[in-house]
């Protein structure tokens, strides 16, 4: 269902997207750019470079990337933190973040992008995800260096960062990255590591509302969960994004549930909403007012702004701690 | 007889290679990137052995990547997909003297679409590298499901439409179930096995073409070499005995045919509905059920109509595509409905 839902919300996407083509047919850069082949001899210190990327592939950079081509959100908002902007020649229409980001060349949906246009901006780095790995072989033989990046884990993302510095010649500052964002990820556990294991929170994430969804023992946004001192409702779930019977929502009683928005079409669900559903009003969290709202980039893109959704969590999770 | 017909279809063959050729070209000119059609001529032609020199000026090197390595194999592949179930559709249609039969609407098509699920699963759940293997699975499914189907169709020695199409709705939920049930454990890879059932060839290069070709080039040359006992067939299974057809091993090989090129096509371009079902009962329509006709017709016929049914989808709500199935559904659908009223007075 949902994913129909997604595919509909697509088509909507696309109009904006043609409209958005027709009106602001100067901003296509990136296939205008007078950069040609000749411009590859940037500096080229350290280079050729061999990189193993999350899927084991080994990948020759033979010089600094200039023309970078990003195919997920995720990989978008690692190459800005990076201070790498201005060479992304290319990226997704999901790609919404930061700013900038927006008014960046697309080169098609996150699933789907062209081929065709990925070539056309003649990039020589693409970041791409594990949902493109269909399509790795077409770019393979079309001689674009892909770089697959898929986290998993907190750990994994950190690691990501330090990839994609390495892969761009930018790794002291991707270092410096990942030492603040470890250091930020560290004061959050000195905190909450001395909550003691009763005192953790049950935690119910929704992902989305119509089915009830939330997120599986293997997501970053239950990692992010754990990691805030609460304990994942659906942690033993097998799947990936659970759905869920309301029945499971009341029986376990959560004591805090935790809204995202930002998915797609999805409507903002406001508090007042969910303690309105019906058989919820004895909920714990509708009782002592513990609905809180994350926008859920910030507790589901492996990107640099997870450390920003681990902050949110813990203190909404534990407030007396981060007075 | 024998002069006249050699005329007509040599002329007909002529008239469809033409056509088939012009969908190729109307195909590699689309695209989401513009390539005037004269630079795309110059990097045709540019690629030809020894002759192609003169013509390697005047062309973007990423044109010509794009033309190579994406346009020029996904025409190709769309081409061959097309043609292989359409064959697949007259084969089994000869096989079952049914004009309901289809790849997509017996069960087929889930079938192989199952086996390919199950082994992108198995490849990811043990890391094992098999990609070539996909049609492997999807033929073995295809091979089961229309066993299946077959024997569950079957009253005494026919396959009448009424049976066939209920064994069909009944595999195919079935199958659809199990996929399902796959899907729900398949966790991250769930989009990218969901994108590829919705049917198309967007992101497909040489290694799929690589991937149809041995088991479609073997599932067709079977049905070929099987013309004159198809057309036999078209009598009923005891009058083609009678003509000294083995009618049993003939119809054994005819479906393990149909069933690998109906597997190649799910394991490179996921469910493409009733180009199977359409496509030979047009070409029956304009030159008649003589196979030795009929196939190299409905082959030539399938890959234009799948070329062109792509190259729209590629057109329809550009810049971004539209699963191919959606378009070889609408056409078909309606399609579909007009076959089984006509139908409906045998029936009932």
């Amino acid at each position: 269902m949902s994913i129909v839902l997604a595919k509909m919300n697509r088509i909507g996407v696309f109009l904006v997207i043609i409209w958005v083509a027709f009106s602001a047919c100067g901003c296509n850069k990136g296939i205008n750019s007078p950069l040609g082949e000749s411009s590859v001899s940037a500096s080229s210190q350290g280079y050729p470079l061999t990189i193993t990327d999350d899927m084991g592939r080994q990948i020759i950079l033979t010089a600094e990337p200039t023309r970078i081509v990003s195919l997920a959100p995720s990989n978008t908002e690692i190459l800005y933190a990076l201070g790498l902007g201005s060479k992304v020649v290319g990226n997704t229409n999901y790609c919404d973040y930061p700013e900038e980001a927006k008014q960046c060349y697309k080169v098609g949906g996150f699933e789907d992008p062209s081929l065709e246009k990925i070539v056309a901006v003649k990039p020589d780095l693409v970041l791409a995800s594990n949902i493109h790995i269909p399509s790795l072989k077409v770019m393979e033989d079309a001689g674009l260096r892909v770089v697959v990046l898929n986290a998993k884990t907190l750990e994994g993302v950190l690691d990501n960062i330090l990839l994609v510095g390495k892969s761009a010649g930018v790794e002291d500052r991707a270092e410096k990255l990942t030492q603040d964002l470890r250091s930020r990820v560290d004061t959050v556990s000195a905190k909450v590591g001395q909550v003691p294991a009763e005192q953790r929170p049950l935690v119910y994430y929704e992902l989305w509302y119509e089915p009830y969804m939330s997120a599986g023992k293997d997501t970053l946004t239950a990692q992010l969960i754990r990691l805030a001192g609460g304990i994942n409702m659906t942690d033993d779930n097998i799947e990936q994004y659970p759905k869920l019977s309301e029945e499971i929502i009341i029986k376990r009683n959560p004591a805090i549930m935790i809204n995202s928005y930002g998915h797609g079409s999805g409507a903002l669900i406001t508090p007042e909403q969910v303690a309105a559903r019906q058989g919820w009003s004895h909920l714990d969290f509708v009782k002592n007012n513990r609905i809180y709202t994350i926008e859920a980039d910030l507790v589901s893109l492996a990107g640099p702004r997870i450390v920003d959704g681990l902050e949110a969590m813990a203190e909404l999770l534990h407030p007396s701690l981060f007075k | 007889m024998g002069h006249h017909s050699t005329l007509k279809r040599s002329v007909i063959m002529l008239v469809l290679a033409s056509g088939l050729l012009g969908s190729l070209i109307i195909g590699i000119a689309i695209g989401a990137v513009y390539i005037p059609p004269a630079e795309i001529g110059a990097i045709l032609l540019s690629h030809v052995p020894v002759l192609g020199g003169r013509w390697a000026t005047n062309r973007l090197p990423e044109h010509d990547i794009i033309i190579m390595t994406m346009r020029f194999p996904r025409v190709i592949l769309a081409g061959l997909a097309g043609a292989g179930l359409a064959l697949a559709g007259a084969t089994f249609q000869g096989l079952f003297r049914n004009p309901m039969a289809d790849p997509y609407v017996i069960g087929v098509s889930s079938g192989a679409a199952l086996g390919a699920v199950v082994s992108i699963m198995i490849q990811t759940a043990w890391n094992i590298p098999m990609r070539y293997g996909i049609p492997v699975f999807a033929f073995v499914f295809a091979i089961v499901t229309i066993a299946l189907v077959y024997n569950l169709a079957r009253v005494g020695g026919k396959v009448p439409v009424m049976t066939l199409l209920l064994a069909g709705i009944a595999i195919n939920s079935l199958l659809s179930a199990v996929e399902s049930l796959c899907l729900f454990f398949s966790g991250e890879q769930l989009h990218q096995i969901v994108f590829w059932l919705m049917g198309g060839f967007s992101g497909a290069g040489w290694d799929y073409v690589f991937m149809f070709l041995p088991y479609g080039v073997i599932g067709t040359a079977i049905i070929f070499v099987f013309a004159r006992e198809l057309n036999a067939l078209l009598l009923g299974e005891e009058s083609a005995q009678h003509l000294g057809v083995e009618v049993e091993r003939v119809k054994r090989y005819l479906l393990v045919a149909a069933a690998l090129l109906t597997g190649a096509c799910v394991s490179v371009s996921g469910m493409i509905a009733f180009v199977g079902l359409v496509i030979p009962h047009i070409v029956r329509m304009l030159f008649g059920s003589d196979h030795r006709i009929l196939l190299p017709s409905v082959a030539l016929i399938g890959a234009i109509f799948l070329l062109l049914a792509d190259s729209l989808s590629r057109i329809i709500i550009a810049p971004s595509e539209l699963p191919v199935g959606i378009i070889t559904a609408l056409v078909g659908g309606p399609f579909f409905i007009l076959l089984l009223r006509r139908q409906k007075n045998a029936l009932f």
